[in-house]
């Protein structure tokens, strides 16, 4: 069921569009985030805690969902497609990431 | 705050680079149909790019349950939560006979979870035999993938000195339990 679609705007514009077309949609790299283990113990109650991933990488790989962030807020939309049942929530989990430090070899 | 720290070494030459991430939870409501809600969330310091999106909702709907089956080996002890979802996870194919091959640890039980919501009309074999498996007690299960609750049936095995096994998921058409289970009205 094609529920509503989510955008994650940057100072360029919508640099993310994509459908709700199930209860979870999931757009991700599983191997280098690691997100499901994180998320079991999450509070998906969405308390505000924050979960912080700190992972020694060599390379640094392009994702395909990278979108630059400019200032301290992003932002962004859902507009739901009208096939769902209203009243729901809808929950996003922006994976958002730092810098990367580089780290000296001894 | 959850802090996960990856010390893994990795193979290879050149540099190391530390790489933070942070999950920042957003929750909106919609009220009704075709809404349109924006937000605008403070990222931590030092944020630089958004690399991943996960989205979840509770919109009630019959068509997106994933029939998810937990199946397993795990000591005897009383069954929880945690208990089922550890175990294997398959799908439900509405079939007939629906087999599992199945390593059962030694000591251990093997426990069978199905959504309640499929109806009553099923049991279990474990190798062809029948009656392996006591009445299923039911139980509360929320789905870790899309944090979703709903009823299962969950089978214990009688037996522990299995090993692998096959365990198969048959369909009783015999005594309905479906919408059509009135045999006065088929006549009509």
């Amino acid at each position: 069921m094609y529920l509503g679609d989510v955008s994650i705007f940057s100072p360029r514009g919508v640099e993310f569009q994509n459908f709700v077309i199930e209860v979870t949609t999931v757009e991700r790299d599983h191997d280098r985030l690691k997100q499901d283990r994180y998320l079991l113990s999450y509070d998906l109650d969405n308390t505000g805690n924050e979960v912080e991933l700190n992972e020694p990488i060599a390379n640094i790989p392009i994702h395909p969902l990278d979108i630059e962030i400019s200032g301290d807020y992003i932002t962004g939309s859902y507009k739901d497609a009208g096939i769902g049942s209203p009243p729901y929530e809808v929950k996003l989990w922006l994976v958002v990431e730092e810098q990367p430090e580089l780290l000296e070899n001894d | 705050m959850i802090r996960g720290i990856h010390s893994e070494e990795i193979a290879g030459e050149g540099t190391q680079h530390l790489i933070k991430r942070t999950f920042v939870p957003i929750s909106l409501s919609v009220d009704a149909a075709n809404q349109y809600k924006t937000f605008k969330v403070k990222i931590p310091y030092r944020s630089r790019k958004v690399v991943g999106v996960i989205v979840t909702h509770d919109a009630p709907s019959q068509v997106m349950h994933h029939n998810r089956i937990y199946l397993g080996s795990a000591p005897d002890v009383p069954i929880t939560q945690q208990l089922i979802i550890g175990l294997n996870q398959e799908f439900y194919q509405d079939v007939d006979e629906q087999c599992f091959d199945v390593s059962v640890r030694y000591g251990e039980k093997l426990y069978f979870a199905l959504p309640k919501r499929l109806g009553s009309y099923f049991y279990l074999t474990i190798n062809g035999y029948f009656n392996e498996f006591p009445k299923p007690i039911v139980m509360e299960i929320r789905d870790q993938w899309t944090d979703f609750k709903e009823d299962y049936w969950v089978w214990e095995s009688i037996a522990d000195e299995w090993e692998n096994v096959q365990v198969c998921l048959i369909k009783d058409s015999g005594d309905g339990g479906d919408s059509d289970d009135d045999e006065e009205d088929d006549e009509y």
